[in-house]
């Protein structure tokens, strides 16, 4: 008889429990904030992908295929930006700094592919800067 | 000589077998965000591990039977099936992420993805299972696993602030400005891939499949007291190289690519050659290990006939059980689900299991029923106590800090 009554209570406060992690797990940090800081992990590991295709000789595909990881993790955060509302102030400037990305990580694919090391040293600096520019958007939130 | 070589062995495969795609993302992902300051953890779980192997180990040497059957005959069917039901989901969702892990490194070398190489890797996986003898697969794939020792080379090729990775790894407390609850989701993720419980289910199953002795006592203590502590450092070795290149730069680990990047600046092309061979040997093996250890615990509770030291006529039942657990861990995979993310819950749910596995290993530890006067002295009692505590702290708080953390983020 005590089993039975002491399963309900242990059911709810599992439930209290699980109901009361998930609440401060919904407070903690708003979307655009994990867009922001997803986004400056990927343009620095695409940083990273271009100093890498320094090294002679590179490893040209897993480059290439980090390098394509990467730009379909900014596919994803494009999609999640569009997906802000429309009065969110920050949702241009994250759509335009998210095709910038792009542009990047599209870039250092054909550098690695061309084996061309100039542009990979150019690209490589272009990253840094877009870094700089999501840490600045990251630093206004 | 012959023994020497015997135990170079056997320490050389535990070193390799101790890694994993678990230790790979935890210690790769803790490393980007708090450099070396979780080392406390891999050295605590490293002590763990040691501590519950030995205990397993010196059950099967004396007892001639596996950690499991034994649980089930100590404390009966009832604990026994919660153990079992406990165990072998996790063991599933780690064998679904090691799985997906080697084929993440398939992707990375040739450029495939992943989904489509998934099937043709479990299916290599059950076929190694049905033809290959045990010790050759455990001692070829735990040599090759060595590779992963790229990653400690590479620290002095990447030119470390060493006096900062010092002071790191004497830090005790979460950086300044770092959330404690998430400092403490990557200890708990980082423990549980050290002391995941399909090592012991694994470790003692194997030894009754090489038919230990009481004789192969000193063998089995070498082997676990040298192999897994260097197994260790591997893992430090890869949370170092993460800490040196991706901490800096404020990267967040989120890909089996970010991790071999320190590797591929330090050595280039050949780095890159030697990181994947053996990160795909260490998932290789482990996959292997999850894979039978699947097939051990459903047998040893049920009482079929097990292993593969008898023909696969003989022990029918265990190898369906371990190839069913194959189908299942290849579906969740194929679902195109992100075997990194099945990683990281694959460590949430073993910390959160722990104690289901351990506490009874500890108890039939002491029971001079099954070990004679080889039960458990002060010291692994000691120990044993103190990382029983630690285990269930960690199982406790697993659940809450993935969902208050968000994983981590």
């Amino acid at each position: 008889m005590r089993t039975t009554g002491f399963r309900p209570l242990a059911i709810a406060v599992l439930a209290a429990w699980l109901a009361g992690c998930s609440a401060i797990a919904a407070s903690s940090g708003s979307t655009v904030d994990r867009i922001v800081a997803e986004a400056h992990t990927q343009v620095q590991t695409a940083g990273l992908v271009a100093a890498a295709g320094l090294e002679d000789p590179a490893p040209t595909v897993p480059l290439a295929t980090i390098a394509d990881d990467t730009e379909a993790a900014f596919n994803a955060l494009r999609d999640k930006t569009l997906e802000l509302p429309d009065d969110e102030p920050a949702r241009d400037d994250l759509l335009d700094l998210t095709d910038a990305s792009l542009a990047l990580v599209a870039d250092i694919r054909s550098a690695l592919r061309a084996d061309d090391r100039q542009a990979l040293r150019e690209l490589r600096t272009r990253a840094t800067s877009l870094a700089e520019d999501w840490s600045l958007r990251s630093d206004l939130l | 000589m012959k023994r020497l070589a015997g135990l170079t062995i056997g320490v050389l495969s535990a070193i390799g077998g101790f890694v994993d795609v678990g230790d790979i993302v935890a210690n790769a992902s803790a490393g980007a965000r708090y450099g070396l300051g979780l080392a406390w953890v891999v050295v605590l779980g490293v002590i763990g591990i040691c501590a519950f192997a030995e205990m397993s180990g010196r059950l099967v040497a004396v007892s001639g039977r596996p950690v499991y059957d034994v649980i089930r005959e100590r404390l009966g069917p009832r604990m026994a099936l919660a153990n079992l039901v406990a165990s072998f989901a996790t063991t599933l969702l780690t064998l679904a992420a090691q799985i997906g892990g080697v084929a993440l490194v398939i992707h990375l070398a040739a450029g495939i993805p992943h989904v489509i190489v998934v099937a043709p890797v479990a299916i290599g996986l059950w076929l190694l299972i049905w033809f290959v003898k045990f010790e050759r697969l455990e001692q070829a794939i735990g040599l090759a696993g060595l590779a992963v020792a790229v990653f400690v080379v590479a620290i002095w090729r990447l030119d470390p602030d060493w006096s900062a990775l010092a002071g790191q790894a004497t830090s005790l407390t979460a950086p300044a400005g770092e959330p404690v609850p998430t400092y403490l989701y990557y200890a708990v993720t980082l423990f549980a891939a050290a002391m995941t419980p399909y090592s012991v289910f694994f470790f003692s199953s194997g030894g009754v499949e090489e038919r230990w002795t009481p004789g192969d006592l000193a063998k089995e203590r070498l082997t676990t007291l040298i192999g897994f502590p260097i197994g260790g450092i591997l893992s430090l070795g890869i949370a170092a190289c993460a800490a040196i290149v991706m901490q800096p730069l404020g990267i967040g680990v989120g890909s089996l690519g970010q991790v071999v990047l320190p590797v591929i600046l330090a050595f280039g092309l050949a780095g890159a050659i030697v990181a994947l061979f053996g990160f795909f040997a260490v998932m290789t093996g482990a996959a292997l290990e999850t894979g039978m250890s699947c097939g051990y615990m459903v047998a040893q509770y049920f009482g079929w006939s097990w292993g593969k030291r008898l023909p696969p006529k003989r022990a029918a039942r265990f190898h369906a059980a371990v190839a069913c657990s194959i189908l299942l861990a290849l579906l969740i995979v194929q679902t195109g689900v992100d075997p990194v993310m099945v990683t990281e819950l694959s460590l949430i749910g073993a910390a959160a299991a722990l104690p289901l596995t351990y506490l009874p290993v500890l108890i039939v530890a002491n029971d001079r029923q099954y070990l004679g006067d080889r039960v458990n002295g002060r010291l692994s009692n000691a120990v044993g106590l103190i990382m029983l505590v630690v285990v269930v702290v960690a199982a406790v708080a697993a659940i809450p800090l993935l969902i208050t953390t968000g994983m981590g983020a």
